[in-house]
């Protein structure tokens, strides 16, 4: 054996017993160390899930509690803001009042007639839902509105405990002994109630006015300005009455199912705008009830098959504002007597004695749908559609409670097309906040995909051409001593970052390219044209005069080329007065301004920041990128497939263009792919550069609003877990997967393009 | 005749290599003329232009026949008159700048050509560079000494005295903001921890009444104390400011209006039309460097930008340090240990695409992650006072959040250029090592990382180039328009991973987009952008530099 | 008459020394190995002497090189593969897990086909075997890496340039500081597969005339294409054929009188 003369056996062994173990360590925090840092970036796919997750989930609602009610023939069943105190209100005016605290409390009783001071018994009580208001009439004809008075004061302990004191409003006189039907609405200065009365067995319907004076201190009392008598208006025998968000429209809906629109403007007091004969094709039976939604601008209308319809006031094409069908809830439902809204969103309950729903208007999409053990006779939803209270036959009101942060969200709201309120028919509208407060926030992601699209064509036609060119003369043509200056340049523009390029695309570019887009125009066409005449040109000098060009085109064409840009920069002016010619229809005058005579002859606008100046930009990121992949690609066809081709006697350009460009074709299109990629990404180029409306028009002269700048615009403001956060996270998972689809596909592509060539070394 | 054209035709395709050539030649125009661009209007900011006298030949907006204003050509914009029928000549526009902000409402004006005439340069008009006024354009009359005595402006020692003086308000000046960010924000935060101890005192009960005592009147001692000694340091820095302003310079503007501003008000004051070119290099130098060393004043556009250039690096560093293990123990697992079945091929071609999603989705995934999640659960187990006061220390964006958003964004393109650079190193050195007795750890560690080396750092240059010209993300996880302290100073501990910073690439964003007068804060963003395109392209040449050097160890070996 | 064109028979009888009987230092016993699932070595039995040049020939794909990876699991980076079988070393069962794998390769040192020296300096690609093992003091380094540059016939062309970089070296000089390399650890047994294919005629004479001193101190295995080569330096041959063990006996029996068939039409040439 040789002697192992450097050192001691021992002292080996300890080492190499040390180096065993160091050699698991590394193996073990290394595998762990590789797995986390993997975990987290993938962490990232995962996280945008758990963001996106709750906007697809349904309406989650449990039964909480229930309350044992006394009254015989309730009327009306409500709760307060923060579902402490829900009531129940009788035939004979008692307001029953449970604690939400502690359902087994005995429920307080308030006799609402002693407060109001009828003299007769009590006729009829309305309650008006959206104002948690009652309004109570008696048998002499007397009514009052009573407000219920909710206050919340907060104990020491800060727990809030709400009072309850109604008090009266107003009250009016009519001579009538039975309320048929009733709504109120108010705006600023006014405010409207409408009642359809019966007065020995024949009905009318008047709407009573009342003025709310401007004092020093804000809006004085409610005075009663006039009663006006509306049923000469009203063909038939009226069963409903509806007043407007803007408390001038009054609907009444008569026994046939027509609506008459009245308003009280015009000389005799009201006049009617419109007899709203609703059209057979849409309406399978006769309306019988309608009801407002939250906001008092649409409406849902049930006919006496159950089928129920959205309607809306919209302003067609005369400009009148005239109320349509506008959507059918699809399935019907049989006599849907119960309905209830909130006061914060468009959800809004329907249902019968034995089964219950909660449905979102805009998108008629059901959120729960419940058939319970017993019969319910009325229904509640809480203002801030957190509790649902259904109120059955044996005198239990259950309480449920609702969770339903996302009802707008679902795959129709955001990828398909929604006819909003106020829109004439239904379209992409991506309009994420307004400036009422009951706006409905529209999120279909629609508009900024089409933005991205747009985006990307246009950075991609502008800038495939002249990468794949360059990269093409770049590997076969181009001397070998310049190779080495080509690269480093092309890194150092692939390397620019994103936020130069949009500042000085918004601040220096969109201005001067504003007032000369025909020198644009010239120059785009032209130069091509330019370079290819110079290739005929020099071949000729080069026969002749066997001056070198080859390998240094491009420095012949730097000089050239920019001087023909100049002189067509020049040329701009004049071709615009030739041919972009806008006659002024008002003062007749000839203007040759391309901004006009574009918008003009082709009805699209034209603004300053628009495509082309974002596909110019653009192509600063991209044109390194393709270039620098496809030259990889074209430069490594294997040098036996160019040499057999020349020895065949092709010119360097037929080798070139059919020899290299199909070889390396899978390189270059990969190339092309994840230039496509980094372009959908690109934010702050989008961002400066455009005017970020989401418009879906592919004309090159308006801007766009793309996923991408989306994002970077709205979301430092959206509110954490709000529905738009949620949905900006959706346009970023479509951003992720868009932009992952693309490279995969380039990748397996280069991997084969690699396989292939391996197999032919 | 046709010959001529047939043979013009037959051109063996020659036509279409040129318009390849046009491709590249278009490439390099493009990038050419961009950094030209940037360069130009980036320094010429800085350089002192020679200010003109205009008389006005007719009427124009509110000025009357021949006012006298005196300015600086900064834009030309011929506008070709666009109607058929009137074949007036083209109308050009003249962009002036006419700086004095505060007495006309904006500094720049756009006059018809042929409504203006240039009659004289005069070279007793000044170009004054104020504090928060901006840039005057005036005629120095006279300095006022408080105890009365003048120097008018055409005695001979009125340059030197002016210059002399000016000296000292620098130095005052320095003075000031010394002592503000050095005793001033330690006494501030001293009264912030006494704040808290006070409000952590109501808090917890578990205090018997007179432990309370104890603490509350020990409290209300230090309270008195450092409100001592806050007392003295704003006196201190009152007779300061005192001593700045005991010199008025009184100066002539547009001819007729005479007013006078404090010597202290003014950081930099030269005569361009009396300057030769070396003088003007001078100030062209000082303005350089004040743009680089000065803090922004005036909603970012005076002042210099030396926050954000200490933001950029600094997270650009902190960045780097992070990516760097991560990024290379990723690759160097998925190289060497993980096992190559389908999930790990998988895995491979996603970390590839990873480099290519967009910021965007990280800054919202950093400001989700690191700012709510971690940095909330920061606030809650070691801030809880601050916490309780809802001062989130990292429950909020910072430059700590900004670099682990960075670092998670680069870390792809690290693992990339990590693995391609293992995988250009031939396998058959790794057969020897292990064939010599090397354990796979001692090979990884004396063979693989040092042969990658270069690859390693190429890829992590290019990253954090990428990292540093990057801005969609940073707004939200750190990045404000205006950071009243840097992330490095003088107090312990130094380097503030809480402090929300400024950054060169938002910067830019601010000033071209959220500043009040975007027309007056355009120079200023040309200036930022060239200061970041030349720190982008350094880095850039330092990884093409490391790359040659690579492929130049690999290139003569046999295999 | 260069070296590689004389008839084997009178190169054989330059082997001076009579080939006596020696202990066996590897047992191979029914040993088989899979690539994955194709069979690639099938229940080769096999016993090598100590202080011999056993040479492996056979045609390309016979699974000569993949025996040799075997004796000092280089296999072991290959994923998936899998054997059967033993491989005894002085006794000890390479594949036993109380043998970790680098105990083994201290003692098996092995040279590659393709040269591949370590992108370092002469000196520390030859010490990079011991400093891994743990010897730091430079004296006994500089002292082992002499021993071992002359033991490879390299120190008067590398004495005064030992801290260059290994690339500099030619071809032949490079295959021999690989086998430097190799004897620094001072290794019992070497394996080299095919180490002059990339070499030229007077480099490979070099290398051969390297193996024959080296028969005196080490057991060599080579696994070779080259019969020349073959009946030059080595005592015993094997040849395999679509991984089975052929006939195994001396160089002479082998190329002298061949028992089976298919090494007779190998060793005459007329396929292979």
């Amino acid at each position: 054996m040789n002697q192992k003369a450097y050192h001691s056996e021992e002292t080996r062994k300890k080492f190499q017993k040390q180096v065993i173990r160091s050699n698991q360590i590394a193996h073990w925090c290394f595998s762990l160390g590789g797995l986390t840092v993997l975990a987290s970036i993938f962490g990232i796919f995962i996280f945008i899930l758990v963001q996106i997750f709750p906007l697809f989930q349904p309406a989650s609602v449990k039964k909480v509690t229930q309350y044992k009610v006394t009254s015989k023939d309730p009327v009306v069943i409500g709760v307060d803001e923060y579902n402490q105190r829900p009531f129940v209100v009788d035939r004979s005016g008692i307001l029953e009042l449970f604690n939400g605290q502690n359902p087994a409390d005995v429920s307080s009783k308030i006799d609402l007639l002693q407060l109001v001071g009828f003299e007769g018994s009590l006729e009829a009580s309305i309650f008006l839902e959206d104002k948690q208001e009652l309004l109570l009439g008696s048998s002499t004809g007397e009514f009052s509105l009573v407000e219920l008075g909710f206050s919340s004061e907060f104990t020491e302990n800060q727990s809030r405990t709400i009072s309850v004191n109604p008090n009266v409003v107003l009250s009016y006189q009519l001579d009538a002994d039975q309320i048929i039907a009733s709504d109120t609405s108010q705006s600023l200065d006014r405010r409207v109630l409408a009642n359809v009365v019966s007065k020995g067995g024949s009905r009318s319907v008047y709407a009573i006015e009342f003025n709310r004076g401007r004092t020093l201190f804000g809006p004085g009392d409610l005075r009663l300005n006039r009663v006006v008598d509306l049923t000469p208006w009203i063909d038939l025998q009226p069963v409903s009455v509806k007043v407007g968000s803007n408390s001038s429209d009054i609907l009444v809906l008569d026994d046939a199912g027509n609506i008459s629109v009245l308003n009280l403007s015009g000389s005799e007091g009201a006049q009617r705008v419109q007899l709203w004969v609703p059209s057979p094709e849409i309406i399978q039976g006769k309306i019988v009830d309608m009801r407002w939604l939250l906001g008092r601008f649409s409406l849902i209308l049930t006919d006496d098959l159950g089928f129920q319809y959205l309607a809306s006031r919209a302003s067609d094409s005369q400009g009148e504002t005239r109320y349509s069908i506008t959507t059918v809830t699809g399935d019907e439902i049989s006599n849907p007597d119960l309905f209830s809204t909130n006061l914060r969103n468009r959800v809004y309950l329907r249902g019968n004695a034995n089964e219950v729903e909660l449905l979102y208007a805009t998108t008629l999409r059901s959120r729960w749908s419940h058939s319970p053990d017993y019969n319910v006779i009325d229904t509640a939803l809480s203002p801030r559609n957190d509790a649902l209270y259904l109120l059955d036959d044996e005198q239990w009101m259950h309480q449920y409670s609702i969770y339903d942060p996302h009802p707008e969200a679902g795959f129709k709201s955001f990828f398909g097309k929604i006819r909003y309120e106020g829109q004439a028919e239904a379209q992409y509208t991506w309009q994420s906040s307004g400036a009422t407060d009951d706006f409905e926030p529209k999120f279909s992601l629609m508009p900024l995909i089409y933005g991205s699209m747009k985006g990307t064509f246009y950075a991609i036609i502008f800038s495939v051409p002249i990468a794949v060119l360059g990269a093409l003369y770049t590997s076969q043509f181009l001397a070998d001593h310049y190779k080495k200056y080509i690269k480093p340049l092309m890194e150092i523009m692939a390397s620019l970052p994103s936020v130069v390029l949009g500042f000085l695309g918004a601040l220096w570019l969109a201005p001067i390219i504003e007032t000369r887009i025909p020198s644009v125009l010239l120059i785009i066409v032209f130069m091509p044209l330019i370079s290819m005449f110079l290739g005929m040109i020099t071949y000729q000098v080069n026969q002749k005069f066997k001056i070198r060009f080859r390998g240094k085109e491009f420095l012949f064409l730097i000089p050239l080329l920019l001087f023909s840009a100049y002189a067509l920069w020049q040329l701009g002016p004049t071709v615009e007065r030739l041919i972009f010619v806008y006659q002024d229809p008002v003062t007749g005058e000839r203007i040759a301004d391309f901004r006009l005579w574009w918008p003009e002859n082709l009805g699209i606008g034209f603004d300053q920041r628009n495509s082309m100046v974002v596909g110019f930009m653009m192509g600063f990121a991209i044109i390194p990128l393709i270039f620098t992949i496809s030259e990889d690609a074209m430069s490594s066809v294997p040098t036996h497939l160019t040499s057999a081709s020349y020895a065949l006697g092709a010119n360097r350009w037929q080798t070139a263009w059919k020899i290299v460009v199909p070889t390396a074709s899978a390189g270059v299109l990969s190339a092309v792919m994840i230039g496509i990629g980094r372009a959908i990404g690109e934010t702050m180029i989008v961002v400066m550069a455009t005017g970020n409306t989401p418009v879906m028009e592919w004309d090159v002269f308006t801007g766009m609003r793309t996923l991408a700048a989306n994002l970077a615009v709205e979301l430092p403001e959206a509110a954490l877990n709000s529905t738009l956060y949620r949905s900006l996270f959706l346009g970023a998972m479509v951003l992720f997967l868009m932009t992952f689809a693309l490279n995969t596909v380039s990748d397996i592509i280069r991997q084969r393009l690699k396989l292939k060539y391996k197999s032919t070394l | 005749m046709n010959s001529w054209y047939k043979k013009l035709l037959s051109d063996q395709g020659e036509k279409f290599v040129w318009l390849s050539a046009m491709g590249l030649t278009v490439g390099i125009i493009m990038i050419t003329s961009l950094i030209v661009l940037v360069l130009v209007r980036g320094l010429t900011v800085f350089w002192p232009k020679d200010i003109t006298y205009f008389e006005f030949t007719a009427d124009y907006d509110n000025w009357q026949r021949g006012d006298i204003l005196a300015g600086i050509v900064a834009d030309r914009e011929t506008d070709v008159h666009h109607s058929i029928q009137s074949d007036a000549a083209a109308d050009t526009e003249l962009k002036l700048y006419i700086a004095n902000r505060i007495y006309n409402n904006s500094q720049f004006i756009w006059v018809p050509e042929n409504a203006v005439r240039m009659i004289s340069k005069p070279d007793n008009i000044f170009s004054v560079h104020t504090l928060d006024m901006g840039e005057l354009f005036v005629k120095p009359l006279k300095l006022v000494y408080n105890n009365g005595t003048e120097v008018l402006s055409n005695s001979p020692g009125f340059q030197k005295q002016l210059s002399q003086s000016l000296r000292e308000n620098n130095a005052l000046r320095e003075e000031i903001s010394r002592i503000e960010r050095g005793a001033l924000s330690r006494i501030n935060k001293e009264l912030l921890d006494i704040q808290l101890e006070l409000r952590r005192l109501e808090l917890d009960q578990d205090f018997s009444e007179a432990e309370i005592e104890r603490i509350r009147s020990e409290l209300s001692e230090r309270l008195i104390l450092a409100n001592q000694q806050n007392e003295r340091i704003q006196q201190q820095i009152l007779e300061l400011r005192e001593s700045l302003n005991r010199i008025r310079f009184e100066f002539e503007v547009q001819h007729d209006r005479q007013d006078s501003i404090s010597l202290g008000d003014i950081v930099q004051i030269y005569n361009p039309n009396r300057m030769n070119p070396v003088q003007k290099l001078g100030v062209f130098i000082v303005s350089l460097w004040d743009f680089l060393s000065e803090f922004p004043r005036a909603a970012n556009m005076e002042g210099g930008i030396f926050p954000t250039i200490v933001g950029t690096f600094v997270m650009t560093v902190l960045m780097s340090i992070l990516v760097t293990p991560v990024g290379v123990m990723a690759a160097v697992y998925l190289h060497e240990y993980a096992r190559n079945n389908l999930f790990f091929r998988l895995i491979r071609t996603s970390v590839s695409n990873l480099a290519g999603v967009p910021s965007i989705v990280f800054g919202v995934f950093g400001l989700s992650f690191f700012v709510y999640f971690l940095g909330g659960g920061i606030d809650n187990i070691f801030f809880q006072d601050k916490a309780a006061l809802n001062i989130p220390t990292f429950g909020t964006g910072g430059i700590l959040w900004a670099s682990f958003t960075l670092a998670l964004m680069t870390t792809p393109v690290v693992i990339v250029a990590t693995e391609e650079a293992l995988s250009s190193v031939p396998s058959g050195i790794k057969e020897a090592s292990a064939a010599c007795g090397a354990s796979k750890w001692q090979t990884i560690r004396k063979i693989l990382l040092p042969a990658a080396r270069p690859g390693i750092l190429t890829g992590l240059i290019l990253a954090t180039a990428r990292g540093a010209g990057e801005v969609a993300p940073l707004m939200f996880v750190g990045v404000i328009k205006l950071a009243p302290s840097l992330p490095i100073d003088g107090e312990f501990p130094f380097v503030h991973l809480d402090r929300k910073f400024m950054h060169m690439g938002f910067h830019i964003f601010d000033l071209a987009f959220q500043s009040p007068d975007s027309e007056a804060a355009l120079p200023m963003a040309f200036a930022t952008t060239l200061l970041l395109l030349l720190l982008v392209i350094l880095m850039n040449f330092v990884a093409i530099l490391f790359r040659n050097r690579l492929r130049h160890a690999y290139d003569q070996d046999t295999f | 008459m260069p070296i590689e064109s004389q008839p084997i028979e009178n190169i054989l009888n330059r082997a001076e020394d009579t080939y006596e009987e020696k202990a066996t230092q590897i047992e191979i016993e029914n040993l088989s190995f899979w690539y994955g699932s194709n069979k690639v070595l099938h229940h080769l039995n096999l016993s090598i002497p100590e202080k011999t040049v056993t040479a492996f020939i056979g045609p390309s794909g016979c699974g000569k090189s993949t025996l040799l990876r075997c004796m000092n699991r280089m296999n072991d980076m290959i994923e998936n593969s899998r054997y059967e079988g033993s491989i005894k070393v002085m006794g000890q069962d390479i594949f036993d897990p109380k043998l970790h794998v680098i105990e083994l390769r201290k003692r098996v040192g092995m040279v590659f086909q393709k040269s591949n020296p370590f992108p370092k300096s002469i000196y520390e690609n030859v010490i990079y075997g011991l400093k891994i093992a743990g010897l730091g003091e430079k004296s006994a380094l500089d002292e082992v890496a002499e021993r071992s540059l002359r033991n490879a016939a390299l120190w008067d062309e590398v004495k005064d340039r030992l801290h260059e970089s290994a690339f500099t070296l030619s071809g032949g000089q490079m295959q021999r500081l690989c086998i430097a390399r190799a004897l620094a650890i001072e290794p019992d047994i070497i394996l080299m597969d095919e180490p002059c294919s990339s070499l030229d005629p007077i480099a490979t004479a070099n290398i051969e005339e390297l193996i024959y001193q080296l028969k005196s101190r080490y057991t060599i295995i080579i696994v070779t294409h080259n019969m020349q080569q073959a009946a030059r330096v080595s005592d015993k041959t094997a040849f395999f054929y679509l991984g089975e063990l052929i006939e195994y006996d001396l160089t002479e029996n082998i190329f002298m009188k061949p028992k089976d068939e298919k090494t007779e039409d190998y060793v005459s040439g007329r396929f292979g």
